[in-house]
């Protein structure tokens, strides 16, 4: 293949693809090729790459025919502050459109010290299996005795068969072998591939879980820079000192300036909201902080909660996005539900923030008399009912009662409920809406409506800047308000393409955006490990390609403008109290802006052809 | 006959990391005469009664105030009015999410 073609000579990647064909029972070694380091950055570049090269476009996102991508960032696993991320990639059977995922899990740093940056997987396998991959060797083994365990369990398994500890696991619960399009991935260190249904394109493709374990080096060019730059990474993030009771340390403030989604997004105010807050989780579930590889910031909680109806319960505590859906957007004040709702849909493998918005749905459904008791199995779906929403996510995950329904996705679900549900049904192009207030940050009405995966919260998230955390090094050095809606395309364009600088190296975003290792030294740090001297700019603008690649992507699959919108409530209706009260989103200027920053039609297309005009196709 | 008028009642919220560790709560409720019922003047109350810190904490770039979810920072009138029922809300930057 050409993108394997020529002499790697750069640090910090390990230079070799596995290629699984998973219908054959084959795996190929593949070299990665310079030039595609080069132009791609790494992670979810060459990932973007990769599947483009070799999926076909109209492929059904289950078929034996589709493709899927594990890249690992540029930087995952060298020691980079917060370099810890892996990406996946492919179609996703919940939106039909391009998908993708990037997490922490250590099974992304174990690959590429096995000598791996990626994965390709193609075709389906007869029988359930899983890949190991150790050291330069990888095979496909029989996973027929996992299948039916929960994620949690698949990782205990797999490392008592290998009689290994420190081996790494992803894998899929019984959502995604049963097709949940709502499935994720789920890792041993109860880190989540949570978006767009990735855990049922394994599912479909009979592959329970991808094990790693790797006692390589991960070379770095530059050693005494790297150290250098690292040093005042650290530096920066014990001055800042972010996130101090984690992702949930938002939750009061976030109520309190409207950003907070409430009622399936129809409330302005949630009384609950201190009771949902990580400070309360502090002190109520003895949480402790629990960092992911190479970062001090430690966002994640463990909890253990030793009394009450959810009682035992120990683990890794609900994230702000978990507690967020789960809770306030579905009327719910009582954490320790939410904790068991979040352990459920982990040991299921279903993601919390699309399994919210999907119980959210069904909860104002059910108040409008649109699906009856009866429909619901007998499980009460009423606002607030904590038991309820934990039942239903047992469902959803096994894909039984009305949860099969639900697995869909709102808006399969509200195509197959009729009777208007699809007003109810808070999406855009089939992703669920993650956490943050179009009506309070009109930008991130604009993010969302233009995401190449849906609604999505981590492929541009421009409100950063209106909450005070600036990037001056790419020209967003002034606090915008985030009522307003001028400028909010130019924003959103750059935010997005910091996004994906920072998923192409594997960084994490809160190192760099709320750490204060931001993209200039993130930009140094990527030349001293790999030794290509290169800087922010040229990363940005090869950024910008691979958005626009993506892009291309959706609109051979039928995107145009028409897509690239919110659901009409956010457009139409007013909420009545709250900081957003009377608040709507007037998204159309706001997108020709962000359309002309970016190069596109009036409908949305690409002026001119990426394919064509990319030096490595 | 002297008109009187009786004290207003803001709620104010300290939120997030400056909280419990340096206010010691996260919610009050303070009452303003006329007179003081503006921004400036609950600040100057809540000085007296926390020896300053509230001041002291608003010169950070890091601290925002909310008048009923808005940022003070992009509204004309960098002192407004306070009505009774206003929610005044104390906040680091906020990441997370």
């Amino acid at each position: 293949l050409a993108f394997t073609e020529g002499i790697l000579t750069l640090e910090g990647i390990a230079g070799k693809l596995l290629k699984v064909d998973l219908s054959r029972s084959r795996i190929f070694d593949d070299k990665l090729g310079e030039s595609l380091v080069k132009d791609f950055i790494g992670g979810v570049g060459i990932a973007t790459f990769l599947f483009l090269k070799t999926a076909k476009t109209e492929s059904h996102p289950l078929s034996e025919e589709s493709r899927l991508i594990l890249m690992t960032g540029a930087l995952t696993g060298t020691g980079v502050v917060g370099g810890n991320k892996t990406t996946l990639v492919a179609r996703s059977p919940l939106t039909g459109i391009w998908g993708e995922a990037t997490f922490s899990g250590m099974v992304g740093i174990e690959l590429k010290r096995a000598g791996y940056d990626g994965i390709i997987f193609q075709g389906r396998a007869k029988l359930p299996v899983y890949l190991w991959v150790s050291d330069g060797q990888a095979e496909l083994r029989d996973a027929r005795r996992l299948w039916g365990m929960d994620t949690v369990e698949t990782c205990g398994a797999i490392r008592e068969e290998l009689r290994l500890k420190d081996v790494r696991v992803a894998a899929i619960g019984p959502a995604g072998e049963k097709l949940v399009r709502l499935a994720c991935v789920m890792t041993d260190d109860s880190r989540a591939a949570g978006r767009c249904g990735i855990g049922a394109v394994m599912g479909s493709k009979n592959l329970k879980a991808i094990a790693a374990k790797g006692d390589g080096n991960i070379e770095v060019a530059d050693q005494d820079r790297f150290k250098e730059l690292n040093k005042e990474a650290l530096r920066r993030i014990a001055e800042k000192k972010p996130l101090p009771f984690g992702t949930a340390g938002s939750v009061v403030a976030f109520e309190e300036m409207g950003n907070l989604p409430i009622k399936n997004w129809t409330a302005g105010s949630f009384l609950g909201a201190s009771a949902l807050s990580g400070q309360t989780m502090a002190q109520t579930m003895r949480a402790s902080k629990k960092a992911c590889f190479a970062c001090p910031i430690a966002c994640g909680r463990h909890i253990e909660i030793k009394d009450g109806p959810y009682a035992p319960l120990q683990g890794s505590g609900p994230e702000y996005e978990t507690i967020a859906c789960l809770g306030s957007l579905c009327l719910n004040d009582n954490l320790e539900s939410i904790a068991k709702a979040n352990d459920v849909c982990n040991r299921m493998g279903i993601d919390t923030i699309s399994t919210g918005g999907a119980i959210a749905f069904a909860m104002e459904c059910y108040e409008k008399g649109i699906i009856t008791i009866e429909d619901l199995g007998g499980v009460k779906l009423e606002w607030g009912k904590s038991e309820a929403i934990v039942e239903m996510c047992k469902l959803i995950g096994k894909r039984e009662g009305f949860g099969a329904v639900l697995g869909e996705g709102v808006r399969i679900a509200a195509d197959k409920i009729g009777k208007g549900a699809e007003k109810f049904a808070i999406h855009v192009k089939g992703l669920e809406l993650p956490a943050h207030s179009p009506y309070r940050f009109k930008e991130m009405g604009l993010a969302y409506a233009v995401s190449n995966r849906g609604a999505c919260h981590n492929r541009g998230s421009p409100a950063y800047v209106s909450r005070g955390f600036l990037s001056p090094e790419i020209g967003l050095d002034t606090k915008t308000d985030g009522f307003t809606i001028t400028g909010k395309g130019k924003m959103t364009k750059i935010h997005q393409e910091a996004c994906l600088v920072t998923d192409a190296t594997g960084i994490c975003k809160y190192v760099v955006f709320f750490g204060g290792l931001d993209l200039s030294l993130l930009s140094e740090l990527y030349s001293a490990v790999t030794g290509y001297q290169t800087d922010l700019d040229d990363m940005m603008k090869k950024a910008g390609k691979i958005w626009l690649m993506q892009r291309a992507f959706n609109v051979r699959l039928g995107i145009t403008r028409k897509d690239d919108t919110l659901p009409s409530r956010f457009l139409k209706d007013h909420l009545k109290d709250g900081p957003t009260k009377g608040q709507t989103v007037d998204l159309d200027p706001m997108l020709n802006e962000y359309y002309n920053e970016r190069g596109l039609d009036e409908e949305g297309k690409p002026k001119q052809d990426i394919q064509e005009n990319s030096s490595s196709f | 006959l002297v008109a009187t008028r009786k004290p207003i009642s803001v709620d104010v919220i300290f939120a997030g990391s400056i909280a419990k560790e340096i206010f010691g709560e996260e919610h009050m409720v303070v009452l303003l005469e006329q007179g003081e019922a503006t921004l400036e003047g609950l600040v100057d109350k809540l000085d007296k009664k926390q020896e300053g810190k509230i001041s002291q904490i608003l010169h950070s770039p890091n601290i925002s105030i909310l008048l009923n979810g808005q940022d003070i920072e992009f509204l004309k009138d960098k002192n407004p009015i306070l009505h009774e029922g206003d929610r005044i809300a104390i906040i680091p930057l906020v990441a997370g999410g």
